[in-house]
């Protein structure tokens, strides 16, 4: 068994503990070297430079800099960043879950209605009174938690009891979800949902100055950052994903955890859900279309392998920064919306390239 | 290793430095007002008119306008680029509101924080702003339907396409029609929702061909359902049977109806929009106007377009630009 810290040869990534270097403890460069998160970091400090000095010039100042717009970037990335975290775990594990944009509208759907149902009588929900507002509020929350949840216990089930590939499942669960959406609400938006979650949470400042939705997400960033790096819960899931065969071997019962994972993910779209009521006040039946690309582009860009074993919640947290830092400052720079689009295609083609030629050169 | 990829990111990070500096819009002049136009889609020749106008209103009036747009009708698309412009401190704002409620707050933020906000194109569900810009699209609704009786007499089914559900400015497009049909005795079936995808659209009316023989008319609310209806009745070979009537005029929507795919087309002002929404916002900066005596409501005007007045020179500056270099130099009317 060696202790040379040169044939530490990059395999383990800094994120599955590995026996052998327990012996000599790695040094924190060699684990920062080997962690995507740290790259992408890196990358990022480099954007907000760039754009600093960019906007500098073209404004006077560097208003890109200005807290209160980089604090704008992390609340627009906050849904993502909570479905990326969710995602990040399932992609560990091997699986994708393709129906989150759809179970978002279904949960927030269900939540609106409740809310509303519960919160006072039509006349006075109609006129904005709402006399139940703690309580309907309560069981809102926990429809769309409910409902979130459901989905994602209907993905699980199907996936392992029918041994269906997960990329297809979670496809046509999306159009089930969407479709019984529509149902529920006869296709418009719920009226009525009270202004009080907005002010009280969607809009909301902690300490002043923290959005309570970007606080939100990176709160669950961390519980589950620490869930995948120091339980057991975490280690299962990386070597579900790593390897099916040996983690039955081993005596995980892969078919339950897989459907933990699934209805984990469920459960945060159900967050994801209450955040998009909180911050529009409305339900919003005509989006997310593309929250499951963005949510997998993320994960991806973060350092979690698409063929599961590696993950990273860290780097899909950052991951979800990249691309709306970029709109902001292009759009802070007056580039024509046509040059937006393309231009944050190609760095985010640049960014995975750089990140898998560090990866290859490290093995 | 590490320096090779540090620099590596370094580069990168300088080439996104300098070509954004160099994409960048114009300098402040002296009396020059900075506006932020955030508009509702980008990609379609409506909002190519409204870039011309407001583009037109910049120049004459001396405003520096930083033009931005989402990809979709999505607030959640929106909300970033009106974040992005905020950093930007813009003296005032024109906002295509994505979604009737969300952005309430943002805006009455802004009308007290004295930045003016002039809404286009949809409305808001609290008249927060200084003046809403749109189309009066329920009684465009009323003038579609009133061009399809016209061609068809109000016999056999009707088909809407809508956009999404909950936008209550398509939706006053559709209800218009359909209340109209109604009561002139048309059966008008279930609205189908394609979003902006024109191949959604296209499948939905290729299945309403095939399931309902007697189909007499589809009725789109906007430009991408346009263009997918008319190329799902062409395939059928239906073009002249199935009558086809649809807001806004894209040059290849007039194209088509010359060559008799479509039968009316509801154009709007869509450079109009662009125009009167900047110059009020400048107008309002620079105090040339009283602010407490503005209307808040400004409907902007409709033209049908039919084969007979298709080629007539007052029709043109109805028809949409296909991209910049084809802009009109002044408003309608």
């Amino acid at each position: 068994m060696t202790t040379d810290p040169v044939a530490d040869d990059g395999l383990n990534e800094g994120l599955v503990d590995d026996p052998e270097s327990e012996s000599k403890p790695r040094g924190v460069w060699e684990s920062l070297k080997a962690s995507t998160a740290f790259w992408i970091g890196l990358f990022i400090v480099l954007i907000a430079i760039g754009f600093g000095i960019a906007s500098a010039i073209e404004h006077g100042s560097p208003v890109y800099w200005k807290v209160s717009n980089l604090l704008s970037i992390g609340l627009n990335a906050s849904q993502v960043m909570i479905l990326a975290i969710g995602m990040t775990y399932l992609i560990g594990a091997g699986h994708l879950d393709l129906s989150v944009g759809p179970s978002l509208i279904l949960a927030s759907v269900l939540a609106a209605k409740v809310m509303v149902t519960v919160g006072g009588t039509a006349e006075q929900v109609a006129g904005g009174e709402y006399p139940n507002l703690g309580l309907a509020i309560v069981l809102g929350v926990t429809a769309a938690l409910g409902a979130g949840g459901l989905v994602g216990f209907f993905n699980g089930v199907i996936v392992t009891r029918l041994r269906l590939s997960s990329f297809i499942v979670t496809l046509a669960t999306s159009g089930i979800a969407y479709g019984v959406a529509l149902v529920l609400t006869s296709a418009a938006n719920i009226p009525f949902i009270p202004d009080q979650i907005q002010s009280g949470f969607g809009g909301l400042q902690l300490m002043g100055f923290l959005p309570a939705p970007l606080a939100l997400a990176l709160l669950i960033a961390v519980v589950f950052w620490w869930v995948l790096r120091r339980t057991r819960f975490g280690m299962r899931t990386l070597a579900i994903g790593s390897s099916r065969e040996a983690a039955i071997r081993a005596g995980v019962d892969v078919d339950v955890h897989t459907i933990k994972l699934f209805v984990l993910m469920g459960l945060l779209v159900g967050v994801a859900a209450v955040v998009d009521i909180a911050r529009n006040a409305n339900t919003n039946v005509v989006g997310h279309q593309t929250d499951n690309l963005q949510a997998i582009a993320a994960v991806v860009l973060g350092g979690t392998s698409l063929f599961g074993g590696i993950a990273s919640v860290g780097g899909s947290i950052l991951g979800t920064l990249v691309p709306v830092m970029l709109q902001n400052g292009l759009v802070i720079m007056q580039v024509a919306p046509f040059y937006q689009f393309a231009i944050v295609g190609v760095i985010l083609i640049l960014a995975v390239y750089f990140d898998q030629r560090r990866r290859d050169r490290a093995t | 290793m590490i320096r090779a990829s540090i620099r590596r990111y370094v580069a990168l990070a300088a080439v996104v430095g300098l070509l954004v500096g160099a994409c960048g819009g114009g300098s402040t002049g002296s009396d020059k007002v900075k506006v932020a136009f955030v508009a509702g889609q980008i990609g379609i020749t409506f909002y190519t008119g409204v870039e011309c106008g407001a583009k037109a209103a910049a120049k004459e009036f001396n405003v520096d306008l930083n033009w931005t747009g989402s990809h979709n009708w999505d607030i959640n698309e929106t909300r970033p680029l009106i974040d992005a412009a905020k950093a930007t401190s813009p003296q005032g704002w024109v906002i295509s509101p994505t979604d009737p409620d969300a952005l309430v707050n943002d805006i009455k933020a802004f009308m007290d924080a004295k930045q003016w906000v002039v809404t286009i194109d949809a409305p808001m569900s609290q008249p927060v702003e200084l003046q809403n810009i749109q189309s009066n699209h329920y009684a465009g609704g009323e003038t579609a339907a009133k061009a399809m009786i016209a061609l068809t007499g109000g016999k056999g089914k009707y088909l809407v396409l809508h956009l999404q559900p909950g936008l209550p400015d398509i939706g006053g497009r559709a209800d218009g029609f359909r209340d109209a049909m109604v009561a002139a005795g048309a059966n008008v079936l279930e609205y189908v929702y394609p979003g902006t995808d024109q191949a959604k659209a296209a499948d939905a009316v290729s299945a309403a061909i095939a399931g309902n023989p007697d189909l007499a008319g589809v009725y789109a609310t906007h430009e991408t359902a346009a263009n997918g209806a008319s190329s799902a009745i062409k395939a059928a070979g239906k073009g002249g049977q199935i009558k086809l009537v649809a807001f806004d005029s894209a040059p290849n929507q007039v194209a088509d109806l010359k060559n008799g795919v479509y039968d009316a087309l509801i154009a709007q002002a869509p450079f109009n929009m662009g125009y009167y929404s900047v110059k009020l916002v400048a107008d309002a900066i620079r105090g040339k106007v009283d602010t407490t005596k503005v209307v808040h409501d400004n409907p902007t005007g409709l033209y049908a377009i039919t084969a007979e007045n298709a080629d007539k020179p007052e029709t043109t500056p109805w028809i949409y630009p296909a991209d910049l270099n084809a802009c009109p130099t002044k408003p309608l009317g």
